[in-house]
């Protein structure tokens, strides 16, 4: 027992090790998947302002063609409904 | 009472509910800011966009193998305000066009040089009346003509465009995406607001490369990557050099002139010999107001290539932005009497001419058009050029202007009269004579009265031809006749020819106000010794039996734009004409 107990040392050791491993790559797998989170947002950011831009331009070279033009207020008012729609049906 | 509390509390719920549904996401718009024009003629501004959204949820990773309700991210709010630079390019038929935006850019190829603005000529109409405040029309002139100090016309400019942005596919063999289709994407331009009658285009055989990059060039502005910046070097010096260094030159061509037997062959494209168009333009000429429509044998339009494209292209682009065949409209025909309807617009007399018309005519030593006419087109929709300004050998800055029209402008030349003397009773005995323009000639013959007093009446006298330069009485040696000496020169021989040739020899003005009477006159009274010297001439050589036997003239064709000067601040995203491209700066 006495001589047993000397070689139980490295393999509690090791065991301590392993889990500490285990606990540290599970802290890791967090925070990538907090980078992951934060770069999904960023995306969400970029993605909904450039669609916002890019609806806004095409409203006011369409506008041309109507008959009662739009004030840019209204235009406002359905780009943001837009991306309203778009933001609560396409990315969550 | 209770029912009321009801409804007006189902309506506060309701509305309060809206509010929250509306105020999930709000997205705003700063007004633009900062605009400026950048170095290559573009305008840019910016912009800022904000999105809020009060909950957000991002469903993670975990939430795929575990219960997905519990691994989701919930974030109170999104904050967002992203800052746009958009950049609005005076051109609008890159993405018609199949290009993409490195194939279009503002800079169209015209070039003007500095003080041009400034010249009061360029201030007045066809009759010489003032255009209202900042109107313009600037006829184009040819590259040979160039001059650092030519203050009253504008300049086509060669500069170098990537084979892919303007080059058939077929032709260069490479992959035929649609950056490539520049060709067929013309041929379907020109077939919707050009004619239908067209059947075939082409860039031909003789087509020269800078041609082919010229249209391009008109129809989406110059290629990006070789744009002329600010204080860009132009070689003024040199035509048509624009290579890939971003050399640019000025540009000339006239190859494309090519003799045609069938008459309907075109230049950019030729009609179908049985097409209505084809058959029908010998109504008044049509083959000479038809641009690259090559002419009837008696009479020769003479003209630059480069002044047909620039005005056929810029005619295409408007009747595109304006879905209208400005040339359709403008000649008509019945399908019933097979006659044209709405012509009566067409031709316009034009009594004022800035000498820039004369000296892209006839060169620097400019000599009198005997008669100036011009088809005019307005445009609804006004296409935005912007004009590269130089002081002859850098680039000085960017003109904006609004193209509201143009004038395709025709002026006749006389080149050359054979008149014929009939001695004799009977015709016995004819001579003849050529008397042409530029060629002295004043070795007239004497003009025999004497013999045909008896016909008239009375003995004409030189009193009765007081006008006419140093009439002279006498009777020679040997002859029983008295006769007549007065000095005339080859020009007074050929205006009375132009007055005298007869219908059915008149060249293309002849035939054009025999077609529209109410403006007839125009022809008229354009000596330099006024109409009574007409009169007295015409009467003159009519007693001395004098006829026109063959009288050629030459017919020049102008362009001359109506332009709308306008700046950066009339310019903004949506104006009639322009591409809007954007650029994500920052974000939050």
């Amino acid at each position: 027992m006495r001589n047993g107990s000397a070689a139980i040392v490295p393999l509690f050791f090791a065991i301590v090790i392993l889990f500490g491993f285990i606990m540290f790559m599970g802290g890791a797998s967090e925070n990538l998947q907090h980078i992951s989170e934060l770069e999904h947002i960023k995306n969400v950011e970029k993605r909904i302002v450039t669609a916002a831009m890019i609806m806004k331009i095409n409203l006011i070279n369409a506008n041309q063609d109507l008959t009662v033009p739009l004030t840019e207020s209204q235009m406002d008012a359905i780009v943001s409904q837009r991306i309203s729609v778009m933001m609560n049906n396409s990315i969550k | 009472m209770k029912k009321t509390n009801l409804i007006i509390g189902s309506i506060l719920v309701l509305s309060l509910f809206q509010v929250l549904n509306a105020s999930q996401v709000k997205t705003s718009f700063s007004a633009p800011y900062n605009k400026a024009e950048d170095n290559y003629g573009n305008i840019t501004v910016y912009q800022d966009v904000d999105i809020k959204k009060s909950t957000h949820r991002i469903d993670n990773i975990w939430g795929k193998f575990s219960n997905p309700a519990n691994d989701k991210t919930v974030y109170k709010d999104i904050n967002t305000k992203g800052t746009f630079k958009l950049s609005i390019e005076q051109s609008f038929a890159c993405r018609d066009g199949g290009l993409n935006s490195e194939g279009c850019s503002s800079q169209k190829p015209f070039l003007i040089n500095e003080g041009i603005l400034d010249n009061p000529d360029m201030k007045l109409d066809a009759q010489g009346g003032a255009l209202p405040l900042g109107e313009y029309r600037i006829p184009f002139d040819s590259a040979a003509n160039y001059d650092e100090r030519n203050n009253d016309s504008f300049y086509a400019l060669d500069i170098y465009r990537d084979g892919k942005f303007y080059k058939d596919p077929a032709i260069t063999g490479e992959p035929a995406d649609k950056a490539n289709n520049f060709f067929s994407y013309m041929i379907s331009f020109f077939k919707d607001y050009f004619s239908k009658d067209t059947h075939t285009y082409g860039s031909g055989n003789e087509s020269p490369e800078q041609r082919d990059r010229y249209i391009a060039n008109i129809t989406f502005g110059a290629q990006k990557d070789y744009r002329l910046a600010k204080s860009g070097s132009i070689a003024t010096n040199e035509v048509n050099t624009a290579n890939s260094a971003k050399h640019v030159s000025l540009l000339d061509y006239n190859s494309q002139i090519v003799e045609t037997t069938t008459g309907c062959n075109g230049l950019f494209f030729s009609f179908s010999p049985n097409s209505l168009t084809c058959k029908s333009r010998n109504f008044f000429g049509m083959s000479n107001f038809m641009p690259f429509i090559n002419s009837t044998p008696n009479i020769k339009v003479k003209s630059d290539s480069v002044v047909e494209d620039t005005e056929t292209t810029l005619l295409t682009l408007a009747g595109n932005l304006d879905d209208t065949n400005y040339l359709d409209s403008k000649t008509r025909i019945d399908p019933v009497t097979g006659k044209r309807t709405v012509v009566s617009e067409i031709f316009k007399p034009v009594t004022f001419m800035a000498g820039s018309m004369f000296r892209f005519f006839f060169g620097n030593s400019s000599r009198n058009l005997t008669e100036i006419v011009s088809a005019n087109f307005d445009f609804k929709n006004q296409m935005p050029l912007t004009f590269i300004e130089t002081d002859g050998s850098s680039v000085k800055q960017f003109r904006h202007f609004l193209l509201m029209g143009l004038e395709s402008v025709y002026g006749t030349e006389v080149e050359s009269c054979k008149v014929k003397e009939t001695s004799g009773i009977l015709g016995f005995g004819s001579s003849y004579e050529t008397y042409t323009a530029g060629v002295p000639k004043s070795n007239n013959p004497d003009f025999k009265l004497s013999f045909l007093s008896g016909v008239f009446g009375s003995n004409p006298s030189c009193s009765d031809f007081s006008k006419l330069k140093n009439c002279k009485k006498y009777r020679p040696k040997f002859s029983i006749s008295k006769k007549i000496k007065i000095d005339m020169d080859e020009t007074d021989w050929l205006s009375w020819c132009k007055r005298n040739q007869g219908r059915q020899k008149k060249g293309l003005f002849g035939r054009i106000f025999d077609t529209f009477s109410s403006i007839g006159n125009f022809l008229q009274g354009h000596s330099e010794y006024g109409t009574v010297y007409d009169q007295q001439l015409d009467s003159f050589l009519s007693i001395a039996n004098f006829t026109v036997k063959d009288y050629k003239e030459k017919v020049h064709k102008g362009l001359i734009l109506h332009l709308k000067a306008t700046n950066v601040e009339n310019i903004g995203i949506g104006t009639v004409g322009t591409t809007t491209t954007y650029k994500l700066m920052k974000i939050k």
